[in-house]
């Protein structure tokens, strides 16, 4: 097991030097100049110029990047260009804001989905099932930033429950903390707790189809049992890649609705990143985001591996 | 005469709803005195495996459903009591064993827990208690290296022992009935006559009846004391083993026998019946063998035949029986 982990960590380096590679090749391209921003509208072009050469940025796109890369290996991410602080900083400020943003709407899909599509596929065509199924179906269709602003309108404006944006860190306020997530946790999961109901209505379908669940009810075993042990178990080997695809998800979608809710996280770090062209945080962002979603999937195996015996990682 | 263990009477399973409903077990009954060994014998489609489904409630519904017929076990009508009574009979009172240990074993638990598990549902054992018991099972049923074998996953463990697996789950409360419905059909043939013996060991030391669901006739000649032929959903004869194969009286029971290979009889060719066994949706009125019966009448077309008394505890259902000793029509089995 521990080799296993080894192996797949190491495997990981590769893969984020390349998206590191991809993700500064493609912003290159992109039309837009750092420079020109921070010189002001008024500036004239040498002004400009000037600016550009403080920054480094009239050196060849390969010299910076392998400077970068050199940075990258003492652990140093460089500095951002707008921020005024050096890019592992403003990450490490971001980062606990949007894990907690979109580990809250993952426990939401999880606690939400998962119960509804057992409820749904233990009377399928019944009204629980019609329900679960239209409220999935709505879940899909919307699109989160609408939902974001009627649900505003609603629990901010209309009757005044709620924050209509912002961020109060647990440290803080606890209290203002929880408040201050529940509609942009609603807005970010509503997609994937329908996904997550549909398939796992569509896996226990098909799971409470096999002999062992005869075989447990043969052997006396009360429904509430042979459903939340023997059927459960099973169901959830698929679901839990699905919830892992979840999160990856959750944190790409967090870049709207923490700019419909002005949420202090990394989506919005990037996106204001991506706007004003900072070079350095973007490279810095999108590093830490693949390597999030590569520890995902990591763990998401590792969970496979612990509900299903069949299948193991060791070396024969 | 005491009243039997298991008594099944009128039988009805049917499939679908309305104008689409089919009869997949039609008017079928039989009894099971207690210790007693009853083979019920059929090929594929002939409705012996939903008849003992039915008997636990375990038909598949929807599509399926229990249509009519009455289930009594040690003095209990089966039909009559809630869902929470008959979990009380499954697995404690009736056990059962299926085709496919493979499949019939949950890929995700360890053996040793889905053994216990009964004991722990039904007598109330705590984890240790219930665990030790099953340990004990397993090496009852021949499993050698139990405590090993315990932690381990159906996947670890060849067709055989998980056969024996599912004996030893179906048998750990000593049920006073157990059903084994093909339990030998997946395995090979060496594995087939030791889990044969082993059934009968365990019945013989626990004194509990035994319903043997087979195509095979040479598995019901070996083991059982009375037998019931099936066809197409109803109950074509019945009788001991010595009746039944020594003097068959229906139609299909004779084809059905010449068809079995014997080292006696130098044949060139085996004698099949001919045609196919008929599915559900297109299954013929009257008899349900008629299309395929070398004695088939007129009447036989129209009307389905009563059982008819052959000898004291042999019956068959056919119209070319001699009529001496009618009996009243069965519920369900006339008309």
């Amino acid at each position: 097991m521990g080799e296993f982990i080894l192996r797949r960590l190491l495997a990981a380096i590769p893969v984020l030097l390349i998206v590191t590679l991809i993700a500064a090749s493609i912003m290159q391209l992109v039309p837009g100049d750092p420079a020109a921003v921070i010189a002001g509208q008024g500036a004239s072009d040498a002004e400009v110029a000037q600016v550009r050469a403080q920054l480094g940025l009239d050196r060849s796109f390969v010299v910076r990047l392998g400077e970068w890369y050199v940075g990258l290996a003492r652990g140093d991410l460089g500095h951002s260009l707008m921020l005024n602080r050096s890019v592992g900083q403003a990450i490490l400020e971001r980062v606990p804001v949007t894990l907690a943003l979109s580990g809250v709407a993952l426990l939401l899909t999880v606690l939400i989905g998962v119960p509804a599509g057992v409820l749904a596929a233990l009377r399928p065509n019944s009204w629980v099932d019609q329900l679960v199924l239209t409220m999935a179906l709505i879940g899909v269709s919307v699109p989160n930033f609408w939902l974001s602003l009627m649900l505003i309108v609603l629990f901010g404006v209309i009757v005044d429950w709620l924050p209509t944006g912002g961020y109060v860190p647990f440290a803080e306020d606890p209290v203002e903390w929880a408040r201050s997530l529940v509609l942009p946790s609603i807005s970010l999961a509503l997609l994937q707790i329908g996904l997550l109901a549909r398939i796992t209505r569509a896996t226990m379908l098909e799971v409470l189809r096999n002999d062992y669940v005869r075989t447990a009810r043969a052997k006396g075993l009360p429904r509430r049992m042979v459903v939340a042990k023997h059927a459960l178990k099973n169901v959830m080997i698929p679901v839990v890649t699905v919830i892992g695809i979840s999160f990856g998800l959750l944190l790409s979608g967090s870049v709207v609705i923490e700019t419909v809710y002005s949420i202090p996280g990394m989506g919005r770090l990037l996106a204001t990143a991506i706007f004003s062209r900072d070079y350095p945080v973007i490279q810095g962002g999108l590093l830490v985001t693949a390597a999030t979603l590569v520890l995902l999937n990591l763990v998401v195996d590792l969970l496979y591996a612990a509900l299903d015996p069949r299948v193991t990682y060791d070396r024969r | 005469m005491t009243e039997p263990l298991l008594s099944v009477e009128g039988l009805r399973v049917v499939f679908g709803q309305g104008a689409r409903e089919q009869v997949a077990v039609d008017g079928v009954s039989f009894q099971v005195a207690a210790g007693e060994t009853l083979g019920i014998v059929g090929e594929s489609g002939s409705g012996k495996s939903l008849t003992a489904l039915a008997v636990l409630r375990l038909v598949p519904s929807p599509p399926g459903r229990i249509a009519g017929g009455r289930v009594r076990f040690e003095g209990r009508d089966l039909a009559g009591i809630s869902e929470r009574e008959m979990e009380r009979v499954r697995g404690a009172r009736i056990g059962m064993i299926f085709q496919e240990p493979m499949s019939a074993l949950n890929p995700v638990f360890t053996v040793g827990e889905q053994v216990a598990e009964a004991l722990r549902v039904h007598e109330g054992l705590g984890r240790r208690e219930a665990s030790a018991r099953a340990l004990a099972l397993l090496q009852r049923v021949g499993i050698a290296d139990a405590p090993r074998r315990m932690k381990q996953y159906p996947h670890e463990l060849s067709g055989g022992m998980r056969q024996r697996v599912m004996i030893a789950a179906a048998l750990a409360c000593r049920p006073s009935l157990l059903i084994a419905d093909e339990p030998t059909t997946a395995l090979d043939v060496t594995i087939q006559a030791q889990i044969l013996a082993l059934l009968r060991e365990l019945q013989r030391e626990m004194g509990m009846a035994v319903v043997l669901i087979t195509h095979d006739l040479g598995v019901v000649a070996q083991m059982v004391d009375r037998v019931v032929v099936m066809y197409g959903g109803r109950v074509a004869e019945e009788g001991t083993v010595e009746q039944v194969f020594g003097r068959p009286s229906h139609p299909y029971t004779r084809l059905l026998l010449e068809s079995i290979p014997s080292l006696d009889h130098d044949r060139d060719r085996l004698p099949t019946i001919p045609g196919m066994v008929p599915t559900l949706a297109e299954l013929p009125p009257g008899c349900r063998f008629h299309p395929r019966c070398p004695q088939a009448m007129a009447v036989c077309r129209e009307r389905a035949p009563d059982a008819v008394t052959v000898e004291p505890g042999h019956r068959a259902a056919c119209f070319a029986l001699p009529q001496i000793h009618p009996v009243e029509a069965q519920s369900g089995a006339g008309a």
